[in-house]
């Protein structure tokens, strides 16, 4: 107990106090998740801003008296008038292995009530792809599991497809397959201790969807699950995707779909 | 009918003519409203309600709110008034008024400037780390 309150002490006496510095703005228009902010004179475009009530928002229209806000939450706790604090802190989401088999919503945060994310390194979403010179040439085939798709018009591993229909036409159902197809693939790879075989994770991104449709297609498979809950979010949804490819430099593959009236492999 | 970017656009430039040297000349501001109003132009009143919004916070960027939880010294008030005045020039009113419910210490806001070195916003701030 004497080394606790002499510890205590030692810490005390060191301790020195600065004045935080903060840069805050008012909200003066709020709806349909965009707030109106004014002030915020050192907010940078597509930093991380502190709404209050545990919300984070982002900033992107900066204008010259108030800036332009998409709220990333439930937009109707905030209030007309409430504090808005700058974070320093660029739009960025956790990412490594821990993210994988999980659900996250736009900020990168767990929905699907496992506990926190174990990951230690944030990347920006808005991060500068690597140049097309320094990326390894396509030499491997993606194996989508459908032969028509397969035999006629392969894709590899590093491009990018797109698939373009009608609605009900097949194109989500193509992306599911091929995501089943690459878990089965490296469940058998690995079972087999084939150490040769990369394996193909795969990103799941959602946008404008029912949270309650996506909880089926993670987990076991190893694969991660993006949800966005709005339309304001597709561009995020891309590089979302974009960002997981440029994490296979260490070697892995990754492979992402946007659920929508558009679809990508 | 006169937009939104037309009314921005001219409340902008009347505020700039109310300014010498970069510093709000009253008379001015007086002389732009009275002319504007008597020319009863029918933007008018949009244009006179953004020029408004412009002075509020043309002031509350040349505004420092210090507050503190005990009265202020005059000499410490002095030393803050000339620090405030090194920091963001000339032109700056300080307003000092008391706010025990920070415990301790001062909170300074400059337009969107805070610094806060108050018991209540370290408080704050180890709530939210904690």
């Amino acid at each position: 107990m004497a080394n606790l309150l002499q510890e205590i002490e030692a810490q005390i006496e060191g301790l020195k106090v600065a004045p935080s510095r903060q840069n805050v703005g008012i909200i003066r228009e709020i709806g349909d998740g965009v707030a109106k902010v004014e002030g915020l004179s050192d907010a940078m475009l597509n930093e991380m801003l502190d709404l209050g009530q545990g919300i984070t928002g982002l900033a992107l229209n900066l204008e010259e008296t108030e800036v332009g806000v998409i709220v990333l939450g439930d937009y109707t706790k905030l209030q007309e008038g409430g504090e808005v604090r700058t974070t320093g802190k660029l739009l960025q989401v956790p990412v490594g292995e821990g993210l994988l088999g999980r659900v996250v919503n736009t900020l990168g945060e767990p929905v699907d009530g496992k506990g926190p994310i174990k990951s230690s390194v944030a990347y920006p979403v808005e991060k500068v792809a690597p140049g097309i010179l320094h990326r390894q040439s396509v030499n491997q085939p993606v194996q989508t599991g459908i032969m028509a798709i397969d035999a006629m018009i392969p894709i590899g591993r590093g491009q990018r497809e797109l698939i373009i229909g009608d609605r009900s036409t097949g194109k989500t159902t193509i992306c599911i397959d091929t995501i089943i197809n690459q878990a089965h693939l490296n469940s058998a790879a690995e079972a087999a201790g084939d150490k040769s075989y990369r394996p193909l994770y795969c990103i799941y991104v959602a946008i404008g969807q029912k949270q309650s449709g996506h909880f089926d297609s993670r987990g076991r498979w190893r694969n991660a699950v993006h949800h966005y809950r709005g339309l304001h979010c597709i561009r995020r949804g891309h590089r979302s995707i974009s960002g997981a490819v440029c994490r296979r430099c260490d070697g892995r593959m990754v492979h992402g779909q946007r659920h929508g009236r558009v679809d990508c492999l | 009918m006169i937009s939104n970017k037309q009314v921005r656009h001219e409340a902008k430039q009347l505020f700039h003519l109310c300014l010498v040297n970069s510093l709000l000349d009253e008379n001015r501001v007086r002389d732009v409203v009275r002319q504007v109003i008597a020319s009863s132009h029918r933007g008018s009143l949009p244009v006179l309600t953004h020029f408004l919004h412009l002075l509020r916070l043309h002031r509350a960027q040349h505004t420092a709110k210090v507050e503190s939880a005990a009265p202020l010294s005059p000499e410490l008030q002095a030393t803050t008034n000339a620090s405030l005045t090194r920091l963001y020039g000339f032109g700056l009113t300080t307003i000092f008024s008391d706010q025990p419910s920070l415990i301790g210490g001062m909170r300074i806001q400059v337009g969107s400037d805070v610094y806060d070195g108050s018991v209540l916003g370290g408080l704050a701030a180890l709530q939210a780390r904690l």
